[in-house]
């Protein structure tokens, strides 16, 4: 059993959890006796008493370290939706759990929407505030705004006078949450979108700005736009039998070696704010790139991923696209925008909404899928040009990503849809791509990455497979 | 090209489909041929190494190594091999691929599909070069 486990962890610690400091406004007839069980709750009864039997006399294990926070009030918020949502609900709290938990901690599912969490070393007060984070950040996703305490219930496990553990009510959350407001940066931006839209199409929102500034315990490192390089990747036009399309995209590089390219190198627990300083970097890098290739007269096109986390919020989107007002209309016409990251089964209208939005700055707008998307009729009538994916994303042999591939080509052709392969790192997938009739190639097979673009070159079979003419 | 010790000429057919496999090798063996078979440029350059075949048929498109990339390779392995190219399983022209094969060196190209006699009538051809 996974709490048993954690007990035994902790157990062979040195050091008990930190023994936690009377609450400000602690009720003392609220304590527990040992002659006053949990009221009313079986389950949590249960609970307690499981938790007394595992930590076999060791209290200390439990005290303080163990929260149980539970969500079942949200049942209520969602009314007759909840059947349909309750997935995708307890999804986005897993993740925002899983976000909060150092490698040491644990948690486990109590219930429909309860979660026992083990803080291998917090104090209660930083475990409790801790939760009331989690709390905070699932109401921000699901409903655009604050949490409060009438949304969660955060119970703490202490010790009674008759050596049982109890999960005693933190009776102070509105303290709690007031403490937690004191302490973050707020700034002047909010995100809010639609409240309806976060769940359906998970994007979320988060007022991760704010956070970044506060809590000396966070477990991790915020990212910077400047902790990766960005690069342009040759995009060879097979038709044109010309490299005319240069990617630009992040790289992490070690010495002179490129490590990792594309969405490899980003790292993979990036906030949406901090995902939005990346796009940002790549298209600030792309203008700045494209505004010198007009100048000297170089002919190429210029394409940049922009992910759907930072598309999804209007706020963001604004934020971004505000770096393109000083291209003008010739510039604007050489720049690509490719969206990454579209969840499963976008609804066209969305799709529609932000390839809208992208289109005043750009000359076309690309959409990468996965291999088996069969929906293009609606990727056709949100306005975008051709469709892609890419190869080292998945889990298929290149015998099945062939396949596929042809499948993927078939269904985009006959809605009109252009098609492009990123990512393909062999030559016998490269050949299959253009038998099969994509439209466009990136990868390492084809060419090598460089620093700025360049100007269009001729690109055949030839210089694919290295025969010199 | 003298044939093994048996006399009859061993063809690799090298082709990432199998019924593409099962049909060509029937019609080589109907001709009286002894056929041997690969589904990769890969697998197809290790059955060179082992059975020395008298001959080689390959596609051109395949998975973990296509025909092209294993033309290259048997030609710096075995100059002189008798290599036939055949391609047209994609849904758009091959015959790129195939002059490519050419300048590669392959002693016939022949585009898919094509009659079972056609492909006897390469291997009659390539022979008596």
């Amino acid at each position: 059993m996974v709490l048993k486990r954690a007990m035994e962890l902790f157990g062979s610690r040195a050091d008990p959890a930190p023994a936690p400091r009377k609450r400000r406004h602690a009720d003392p007839a609220q304590q527990l006796s040992g002659n006053e069980p949990s009221p009313a709750d079986p389950d949590l009864s249960a609970l307690e008493n499981a938790l007394t039997k595992i930590s076999q006399g060791r209290t200390e294990l439990v005290t303080g370290r163990v929260q149980l926070l539970k969500f079942d009030r949200l049942r209520k918020r969602f009314g007759s939706k909840w059947d349909r949502l309750a997935d995708r609900v307890l999804m986005i709290i897993q993740m925002a759990i899983g976000r909060r938990l150092a490698d040491d901690d644990v948690f486990i599912r109590h219930g429909d929407l309860g979660f026992i969490i083990l803080f291998a070393s917090l104090s209660q007060e930083q475990a409790e505030l801790k939760c009331a984070l989690i709390a905070d950040e699932v109401a921000k996703r699901l409903f655009g705004s604050d949490v409060t305490s009438d949304d969660f219930e955060i119970r703490t496990a202490t010790t009674t006078v008759d050596g049982r553990i109890a999960l005693q009510r933190a009776d102070n959350l509105e303290d709690l949450l007031a403490e937690m407001a004191a302490q973050l940066d707020k700034t002047d931006v909010e995100f809010v979108t639609d409240p309806q839209t976060e769940v359906e199409d998970g994007s979320g929102i988060d007022n991760e700005q704010t956070e970044m500034s506060a809590l000396a315990y966070r477990e991790r490192t915020p990212f910077k736009a400047s902790d990766l390089d960005y690069v342009f990747q040759p995009v060879w036009d097979v038709s044109l039998k010309a490299l005319s399309t240069y990617g630009c995209m992040p790289a992490r590089r070690e010495n002179a070696r490129i490590l990792a390219l594309g969405e490899a190198a980003i790292p993979n627990d990036l906030l949406p704010l901090e995902m939005l300083e990346l796009d940002r970097a790549v298209l600030r890098t792309a203008v700045s790139e494209l505004m010198l290739a007009l100048d000297l007269q170089r002919k190429c096109l210029i394409s940049i991923p922009i992910h759907y986390s930072t598309l999804g919020s209007a706020q963001r989107r604004q934020l971004y696209l505000s770096e393109c007002r000083d291209l003008d209309d010739s510039g604007r016409t050489l720049l690509l925008f490719e969206i990454v990251g579209l969840p499963d089964g976008v609804p066209q209208s969305r799709l529609m909404e932000l390839s809208v939005s992208l289109r005043p700055f750009s000359r076309a707008v690309l959409a990468r899928c996965l291999v088996d998307e069969n929906d293009f009729q609606k990727y056709k009538a949100a306005g975008i040009t051709a469709v892609g994916f890419d190869a080292s994303a998945g889990a298929y042999s290149e015998a099945g990503l062939m396949k596929e591939m042809e499948k993927f080509v078939e269904r985009a052709e006959k809605h009109g849809l252009q098609t492009y392969l990123l990512g393909a790192s062999t030559l016998s997938l490269n050949a299959a791509a253009i038998a099969t009739g994509v439209t466009y190639l990136t990868g390492p097979a084809v060419t090598s990455v460089t620093d700025q673009p360049k100007n269009a070159v001729r690109f055949n079979l030839n210089d694919l497979f290295g025969i010199p003419t | 090209m003298t044939g093994n010790q048996s006399g009859a000429l061993r063809i690799l057919l090298i082709d990432d489909d199998e019924a593409v496999r099962q049909t060509v090798g029937m019609m080589l063996s109907d001709a009286g041929y002894e056929v041997i078979e690969a589904d990769n440029g890969k697998s197809g350059l290790r059955e060179i190494e082992s059975r020395s075949p008298d001959l080689v048929i390959s596609d051109l498109i395949m998975p973990d190594m296509g025909g092209i990339e294993a033309i290259q390779e048997i030609r710096k392995m075995q100059p002189g091999l008798p290599v036939i190219a055949i391609s047209g399983g994609g849904r758009t022209s091959n015959y790129e691929f195939l002059d490519i094969a050419e300048k590669l060196g392959a002693n016939a190209i022949l585009a898919k599909p094509f009659d079972p006699e056609e492909i006897v009538a390469a291997v009659e051809r390539v022979r008596r070069q």
